[in-house]
């Protein structure tokens, strides 16, 4: 039922949509496209190369001067300086302030060791940990998990399996014990349609735990708050000895993704020091990937990004301070000169705005030319950590001269002094009688025709007793997707005629002010200029 | 210059077929396996290809009417996927991670080698009340043309190119086309050059986020989208991860740890994101009627005078209406959702008017707009997965929204290059329609040769996704958050007070909405772009105008890259 009521619905849809489209194409008239855009070669790839070539050559010439050495000099220095001064420091993360009998380190390793490698590393760190903080190691677990891209297919059940977990056989065999499960049973999956024995519900696997909270299973990410883990029916639990069997080929020796080393709890004065011992001993390693440190005072994360040290972002604030010091009296003796440069260009054409491009380049282009080697140097020289100290120096110096660069060299506004008449989108005119509509029109025709500044798209117009209404499309030549309509209407009455132009200009994007102004004052002002050389 | 309706056109029609049913399969095999689809990218893309085959065909190049109805068909079948095989696949793989407590009904997904009836009628029926989408958006094309003057960035583009297909074999039109596609080729290749400062700036602001990722689509659509709108998006980015997640951390709703990437806290925050845009969505909607409330009026009472407007409009509403048919057979719904579903159904439409709006500034709107309707959904107490599936826009199946907005793009493109909307309308509707069990095929098909358990279709990279859908279905109290509720509509009321009262004005709001829901590593290349964009414009508008001519070419070639690199994954290159 439901089927039908859908499939007429479709098929309603489309029989519909079907006699729309005859519709169309059976008209006896042919359909005609309204009047279309279409872009002009020539313009497309034109650009207006003068205005690059101008701005470059004036930045060559104030960025050829002999004083711009010393800020080079003195930005490479403290740039220098504040690389030197750059101290990491290694953090643990607190993420929940649970309390826990024991203390239990997890590590995960970047990429998998071997189980050797696992035990020797345990016992180095215990080691290392025992000389100076009273702590007993109880045991030290090693586990796999791994994440496959391509599935283990288990074909007597036609299941992928994406995720193993392997953990040492007196472990497995504790788990089945506790699951209910029989032992000889060599993995543990969750149970389906197709599984039903041998297996465990897969609410269970997910929240089986290796101690406390630590889940068994990888986590693959969190929503909220809630980890996110994989599905069940995707997983297989064994033992490191039958790993070997399940992988086969593509197994070698290095299975060991993560290792847990249970201690007996510790103190709070002990557990102080233990944190600090921890952070210089994992921070040597370099295949550590994640460290958790659970013990009474709550669950640490070890933060594997060293972050600069408050001494060290100091020495950075300051150098930069005395870099922009030094930099600023430059570019202030230079000022004088670029003024007086930017006085004379105004004169011959340069627009305005192109002394905040040009100040912006400067400083910019000073700034980059001198710091990208000098970061490229100090991070194969000293690394990222210094790298990241130089950087903040360079940022706070590059902001600062280029704030007081585009402020020092604003250009003065214009609007407070004398300006012509404002560019406007309409304009009305009010002649004396005894001018001719039809002279008028063909005046106004004319004049849009013979705009060089445009070339037009539309051109129609109307006659009634009295008025004339007057419709124009124009595209404006320099680009190749902007232009005018312009609506011109001319009255008569018995004591004057009425001109009114009303203008509206569009383009295929965002116009600025500056090019509309530009494109309504050549439009309006032509046709203006053609009605009064008219009436003379 | 004046064109008639070509006596070819219907060869226009034959090539759009062809193109539209290869990038209908591109995109199907792309959603389930690779993760990378074209489909808003559609009018872009096959303008060159329709190009390429129509000359070939031909032997001329074809005229406007021609390559644009070979366009208007190819975007239409291959806009089906999102409704048909996208929404198959991830059902499928709703039922097989998570989904066995849902109750999902077996013509939902893929059961084995025999494509049940029902699926393809359901799929195809919510392909129509999805093209109520194109409808509203032919209705409402005026309004946003040519009273708001949106620019639909990526109809400007396809547009762009129609015009200037008959240079194509020009070094300065084509190079920058192999560009493209060199360009997302060796990405594709090498994989995604990213800085992510994430895990660093864990110790300064906990659940903070900034990345960047060299992703050439992204920065050539950013290219071509307003100056205003490219930095909104990225001032919303930047709000939303430098702001709002370590809020949600201050505020204890977030897991951080020092080891997290970007991506991590993408999925940690997505709850909340979506949250926090029902907050934003509620204000910025109110907002937004309310100011074109005037313009709003005089359309309305234009369509209201406009008999074929009006037969348009009825015909979309009734197809939106009609979901009340298979709702009432399968799900027997509530009293409660009974009667609130004639304002759930103005919900829709006002969700699509404002879908449209957003794309006409941004090009493509994703699903930014859609988390309202879930959450109306999750407050009537609707609880079984079925229900969303036929009325919910972001997780179910109908998407009227989504064909809204990108048909949009395609009536911007036909009105720039002076085609009428009336011929658009049909062929893009009825290539939707005709596309849908074409492309519900390929899915079923894909599955069928692939079977869930092949490496092709990775289950690990489904998680996320259904784990979020199942946690919706279920009722769980955590897919929605009070806090971030009011945090969105907080920040909504405080950034439109900020817009109107300094010279910021004319950033819009809109854009600031799409750049909350990107992922951190985006943010940074909208506001590069804006950089340049800005430079280009103060050089000169020309200057502009060509950058924008480039990056439309730049775009199209990257869009062929990604089929070249999905066609080779098919034939097994490497």
């Amino acid at each position: 039922m439901l089927d039908t009521i859908m499939l007429v619905i479709y098929l309603c849809a489309i029989a519909y949509l079907a006699y729309l489209l005859t519709l169309m194409f059976v008209r006896k008239s042919p359909l005609m496209f309204e009047k279309s855009l279409i872009y002009r070669l020539a313009f497309y790839t034109r650009l207006r190369a003068s205005r690059i070539l101008f701005m470059l050559k004036v930045l060559r010439t104030i960025l050829l001067k002999p004083i711009v050495l010393l800020p080079i000099i003195a930005l490479i220095l403290f740039m220098l300086i504040s690389a030197k001064a750059a101290i990491p420091a290694y953090t643990w993360y607190k993420v929940s302030s649970k309390s826990f009998n024991e203390t239990v380190i997890m590590i995960s390793f970047i990429t998998p060791i071997s189980i050797d490698e696992g035990t020797d590393f345990a016992k180095t760190l215990m080691k290392e940990i025992t000389k100076s903080v009273n702590i007993r190691v109880r045991t030290v677990i090693p586990i796999t998990r791994l994440s496959l891209t391509k599935p283990i297919i288990l074909s007597n059940i036609n299941r992928s399996i994406y995720i193993i977990v392997a953990l040492p056989d007196n472990y497995i065999v504790k788990l089945k014990e506790s699951l209910g499960l029989r032992p000889h049973v060599p993995y543990i999956l969750s149970c389906d349609k197709t599984l039903r024995n041998n297996c465990i519900s897969p609410h269970k696997l997910l929240n089986l735990v290796i101690i406390d909270d630590a889940y068994l299973l990888p986590i693959q990410g969190y929503i909220g708050l809630k980890p996110i883990f994989p599905p069940p029916g995707n997983v297989m639990i064994t033992s490191l000895n039958y790993l070997p069997k399940v992988l086969g080929e593509d197994l070698g020796d290095e299975v060991i993704t993560d290792l847990v080393i249970v201690c007996n709890g510790v103190g709070i004065t002990d557990l102080n020091n233990l944190m600090k011992l921890l952070l210089v001993i994992l921070s040597k390693y370099g295949n550590i990937n994640k460290a958790e440190l659970m013990c009474s005072l709550g669950k640490f994360l070890f933060s594997r990004v060293a972050v600069p040290t408050s001494k060290s972002i100091i020495v950075a604030t300051t150098t930069s301070i005395i870099s922009i010091v030094v930099l600023l009296a430059v570019l202030h003796s230079m000022t004088p000169e670029i003024k007086s440069l930017y006085e004379k260009l105004l004169l011959v054409g340069m627009p305005q705005w192109s002394m905040t491009i040009i100040s912006s380049l400067y400083v910019s282009i000073l700034i980059l030319l001198v710091g990208l080697p000098t970061l490229i140097y100090i991070y194969l020289r000293y690394g990222g950590l210094s790298t990241f100290n130089s950087f903040l120096t360079l940022s706070i110096t590059w902001l600062s001269s280029l704030t007081y660069m585009n402020s020092s060299l604003k250009p003065k506004s214009l609007t407070k002094s004398d300006v012509y008449i404002p560019v406007t989108r309409r304009y009305d005119l009010i002649l004396s009688n005894g001018i001719d509509l039809n002279r008028l029109e063909n005046v106004i025709k004319d004049s849009l025709k013979t705009n060089e500044f445009f070339s037009i798209e539309e051109l129609e117009s109307k006659r009634y007793p009295n008025e004339v209404v007057i419709h124009a499309r124009l595209m404006y030549n320099e680009v190749w997707g902007s232009g005018l309509d312009l609506n011109i209407v001319l009255s008569q009455d018995e004591e004057s005629a009425k001109v009114h132009i009303s203008s509206y200009v569009w383009g295929i994007e965002e116009i600025s002010e500056s090019i509309m102004n530009t494109m309504l004052g050549l439009a309006i002002s032509r046709i203006v200029g053609a009605i009064r050389s008219c009436l003379t | 210059m004046t064109l008639e309706v070509s006596s070819k056109w219907y060869v226009g029609v034959a090539v759009g077929i062809i193109v539209g049913s290869l990038l209908g399969f591109i995109d199907t095999y792309g959603y389930a396996v690779t993760g990378y689809t074209t489909s808003e990218l559609a009018p872009i893309i096959s303008a060159i290809l329709t190009l390429a085959l129509l000359t070939l065909i031909l032997k001329r190049s074809p005229t406007i009417i021609e390559h644009l109805i070979s366009i208007v068909t190819a975007t239409g079948i291959s806009l089906s996927t999102a409704i048909t095989s996208g929404m198959y696949i991830t059902y499928t793989m709703l039922n097989y991670i998570g989904g066995e407590n849902l109750n999902l009904p077996g013509w939902l997904y893929f059961k084995g080698a025999f494509l049940d009836g029902t699926t393809i009628t359901f799929y195809s029926y919510a392909t129509a009340v999805s093209a109520s989408g194109v409808f509203l958006a032919y209705v409402f094309h005026k309004h946003f043309i040519e009273k708001e003057r949106l620019p639909y960035p990526i109809g400007l583009a396809c547009s762009m190119i129609v015009s200037m297909g008959k240079y194509l074999g020009k070094p300065r039109i084509a190079l920058p086309i192999i560009l493209g596609i060199l360009l997302q080729l060796s990405v594709l290749q090498v994989g995604y050059m990213s800085i992510d400062l994430t895990s660093p700036l864990q110790q300064v602001i906990p659940g903070s986020s900034i990345a960047l990722t060299i992703d050439f689509f992204i920065f050539f659509l950013a290219l071509l989208i307003p100056l205003n709108t490219s930095v909104g998006i990225g001032i919303g980015n930047l709000i939303m991860y430098l702001i709002l997640t370590p809020l949600l951390t201050y505020l204890g709703l977030m897991y951080v740890a020092p080891f997290m990437k970007s991506p991590d806290i993408v999925l940690e925050a997505a709850p909340y994101t979506a949250s926090i845009m029902v907050g934003f969505l509620i204000v910025t909607m109110i907002y937004y009627f309310m100011s074109a409330r005037t313009s709003f009026t005089l359309t309305f009472k234009l369509i209201l005078r406009d008999k074929a407007l009006l037969r348009r409009a009825l015909l979309s509403l009734i197809l939106l209406i009609s979901l009340v048919i298979p709702l009432w057979i399968l799900t027997k719904p509530s009293i409660t959702l009974l009667i609130f579903l004639p304002l759930y159904f103005i919900l829709h439409i006002i969700l699509a008017l404002l879908t449209i709006r957003v794309v006409g500034e941004t090009g493509t709107v994703s699903q930014s707009t859609l988390p309202l309707a879930t959450f109306t959904l999750f407050s009537l107490k609707v609880r079984d997965a079925l229900t969303y599936v036929l009325l919910d826009p972001y997780t179910g199946v109908p998407m009227p929204q989504f064909m809204a907005g990108a048909s949009m793009n395609i009536f911007k493109s036909a009105r720039k290059l002076g085609l009428d909307a009336d011929i658009v309308l049909p062929i893009l509707a009825l290539s939707i329609l005709i596309g849908a069990p074409l492309t519900l095929i390929y899915g079923h098909y894909l599955l069928l040769a692939y079977g869930l358990n092949s490496p092709k279709l990775n289950l690990l990279r489904w998680v996320p996704v259904v784990t979020w859908m199942n946690i919706i279905y279920r009722g769980d109290v955590s897919a929605f958050n009070i806090t971030s509720i009011i945090i969105g509509a907080l920040l909504a009321f405080t950034l439109i007070l900020l817009l109107r009262i300094t010279r910021l004005g004319s950033i819009s709001i809109y854009s600031i909405l799409l750049g909350l829901t990107l992922t951190p590593d985006i943010g940074v290349i909208f506001l590069i772009a804006s950089l340049i964009k800005y430079v280009a414009l103060r050089i000169g508008f020309d200057v502009y105008e060509s950058l924008l001519t480039y990056s439309s070419l730049m775009l199209a070639g990257c869009g062929i890259g990604v089929v070249v690199s999905t066609i080779t994954s098919l034939m097994g290159v490497t």
